[in-house]
């Protein structure tokens, strides 16, 4: 990104998301080696509610671990919130993302020895927020997902739908710019998995900003802007059926 | 964060109480087995030493050999009948050099000789009327050595005119009253009482018995020790001892070598370095010693006797530590083992937790803390268990236990770098974990 473009986008305090020619190689230089991504640009403003569809094998969980800051592109640049993080070290990385991103996993990923509570905490925690504070937002993000009356249960004494919930009050600990969903009803049944969608759009209206990641057109539906991506492009974008 | 940790690290140890359990196990068994040998250790030594203070730490003890029979054999009938003066001793004169020099420093003096044991009785007095001594010459130092505890019950130590060779002043027991006397201690003194011996009994030729009649210049309190009850069930029959004046006991004796004073003790004064007072005595005497009769001045203390049986329990406790050491390398092994297959196991977990903000530190720190709080637990559990077995094992030795705190602290922070130490390394392998793959573990 040139000089001139950073201070565009620093400038422009409604995009989130920046990414600029990403490409994703992974065995680099060895006999096998395999792009992943060939380029990817794409921006995401604040308050807006995208899904990336795309069938197994098109790059999304690179594309999505990329902008979750759990994985570096082998070139181009990322900037989230006006900042280049794709050459930021680690430790630096792990920060922002504690703070910035929300993730929702499809299995959840909720640690199994801790009640709904203390997984809602968890971030918070690594944020070093203070206990007693960290605990009254939980309760109250857990009673915004409906989770009100099951917060001191185990993950293994809810189901599938409320552990989901459970993470998305997780996601939202820290208040972040981004809620970044990696098929987040894959392990749900319909029902459920209309309720869950119904959250987002409660988050959504509330102004958050939520990029879905799914294989799903169904879901993808439920968000307002799809960008399609095949074989490690974007080759299409469209509004979807949620209007927001 | 220390207190989330704590909670996370307990949480996962409940999790798996039986495995938690074998796992302190190793540490467990270290400690108890270091700090129960250490507690006997420690406890005999503290015994020892409160045994050597009973009978003074300040009481140094002067021996003078010969060493005539070491280097030349040859010479060993003409030295054993050679002429006295040629033999290792102390002389008066050597005597009151030691006494100018040192005297200040000293609380008292102490000189016997054991002469043989015997029965007492009176003039004219009926059989069974009788009592068992045991005749030891003595000087009047004997009498005033603290820690000898003397209680005159009546009269008194010898009185300077009833010192010399051709004495017949003995100092006797209360028990010897009692049976002599019905008693009456006051009435005792200046009486006469009868023992024989026959030379052969002092060390010389068999020239049949020989009576000898003294009189009571003191009577002093009897203490029973456990083992007279023991040989004298019957209290009338018990050995005490008749002191006669230490000239008197030398002229008496056949014995060529009691003739001469070889031996001797002083009792330092109260706030004296003994160690330091027995060293500069020992040099003194040694050279005054006249070359020709290749004597050696020998010295040791009370407080030596002490300090060997600390080195000699210092010594036990090395090899118990190094076999504790063994142990608790052991034991830190396993819990290196178990964290690393907690982290497999929590993979994930450490996945979910790094994607959450959690730097490569709070990992780390993560695991450390379960592998220090497993080994604190167990070192506690160690710790109680090995004071406990020491305890029952000094009770049943009727010795008094002797806990040592600084050693219970030492194994608690032993106990908190085997944590640190062994787990280390499974928690920098977790903290180094690519948060993907740990996402994407089955």
């Amino acid at each position: 990104m040139s000089n001139e473009e950073a201070t565009e986008s620093a400038a422009d305090d409604s995009v989130v998301i920046r990414l600029e020619n990403i490409v994703k190689k992974y065995y680099i230089g060895s006999e096998n080696e395999l792009e992943v991504l060939h380029g990817v640009s794409l921006e995401i403003r604040e308050g807006e509610m995208t899904s990336i569809v795309g069938e197994s094998g098109s790059g999304k969980s690179t594309l999505m671990n990329i902008i979750g800051l759990l994985d570096k592109p082998t070139s181009g640049n990322y900037s989230l919130l006006g900042t280049n993080v794709e050459t930021m070290r680690d430790h630096a990385r792990s920060k922002i993302r504690g703070r910035r991103i929300g993730f929702v996993f499809q299995n959840y990923n909720l640690i199994p020895r801790m009640s709904a509570l203390d997984n809602v905490e968890v971030p918070m925690m690594y944020a070093h927020v203070p206990p007693a504070q960290r605990r009254d937002r939980a309760e109250h993000l857990l009673e915004m997902v409906g989770m009100a009356d099951r917060m001191t249960h185990r993950p293994d004494e809810l189901s599938g739908g409320q552990k989901q919930r459970v993470a998305i009050a997780r996601a939202m600990a820290n208040d972040p710019a981004l809620i970044l969903c990696d098929e987040p009803t894959g392990a749900l049944d319909r029902e459920t998995s209309e309720e869950v969608i119904q959250i987002f759009h409660n988050l959504h209206e509330q102004g958050k900003t939520l990029l879905v990641i799914t294989h799903s057109e169904h879901v993808a539906e439920e968000t307002s802007r799809i960008l399609t991506l095949m074989d490690g492009r974007i080759t299409g974008e469209r509004s979807g059926a949620y209007a927001g | 964060m220390l207190a989330e940790n704590l909670k996370l690290a307990w949480h996962s140890l409940l999790a798996n109480k039986l495995r938690t359990f074998l796992t302190m196990l190793g540490i467990i068994i270290g400690i108890a087995s270091v700090i129960s040998i250490t507690t006997i250790g420690n406890s005999t030594v503290e015994q020892t030493k409160k045994e050597y203070s009973q009978m003074g730490t300040n009481v140094i003890n002067f021996y003078v050999y010969s060493n005539d029979m070491d280097i030349a054999p040859g010479e060993e009938a003409a030295a054993d009948t050679g002429e006295s003066s040629q033999k290792a001793q102390f002389t008066k004169q050597m005597m009151t050099q030691m006494v100018n020099k040192f005297g200040g420093r000293l609380d008292c003096i102490m000189m016997q000789i054991w002469l043989s044991s015997t029965k007492v009785v009176t003039a004219n007095a009926p059989e069974d009327t009788y009592a068992n001594v045991s005749v030891t010459g003595v000087n009047n130092g004997y009498f005033a050595l603290p820690t000898n505890n003397f209680q005159f019950l009546a009269g008194g130590p010898f009185e300077k005119d009833q010192m010399g060779e051709d004495s017949t002043s003995c100092i006797v027991s209360d028990k010897l009253v009692d049976n002599l006397f019905g008693g009456d201690y006051e009435g005792a003194i200046g009486q006469d009482v009868e023992f024989e011996f026959s030379d052969q009994d002092l060390g010389g030729e068999d020239t049949g018995k020989k009576t000898y009649i003294y009189q009571i210049a003191g009577v002093y309190q009897y203490q029973f020790g456990g083992q007279d009850l023991q040989n004298a069930a019957d209290l009338k029959n018990v050995m005490t001892d008749l002191y006669v004046p230490y000239l008197n006991a030398q002229a008496m004796t056949q014995y060529q070598d009691q003739k001469l004073v070889n031996y001797f003790s002083v009792n330092a004064k109260p706030g004296e370095d003994v160690f330091q007072l027995t060293d500069e005595m020992q040099q003194f005497l040694q050279s005054l010693q006249p070359e020709e009769t290749h004597a050696e001045v020998y010295a040791d203390n009370n407080a030596s006797y002490i300090e060997q049986a600390e080195a000699s329990v210092k010594q036990k406790n090395l090899q118990s530590a190094l076999l504790g050491a063994i142990a608790l390398l052991v034991g830190g092994i396993g819990v290196m083992n178990i964290m690393t297959v907690t982290i497999v196991e929590r993979t994930r977990e450490i996945g979910t937790r790094k994607a959450l903000g959690a730097l490569n530190s709070d990992i780390r720190w993560q695991f450390i803390t379960e592998a220090v709080l497993i080994c604190l637990i167990g070192g506690a559990i160690g710790i109680i268990t090995g004071i406990s077995i020491g305890v029952v094992a000094c009770r049943m030795q009727m010795i008094d236990p002797v806990i040592s705190v600084r050693q219970i602290v030492i194994f608690f922070l032993i106990s908190l770098a085997i944590g640190v130490f062994f787990g280390y390394y499974p928690a920098a392998k977790a903290a180094r974990m690519n948060p993907i793959d740990a996402l994407r573990y089955e």
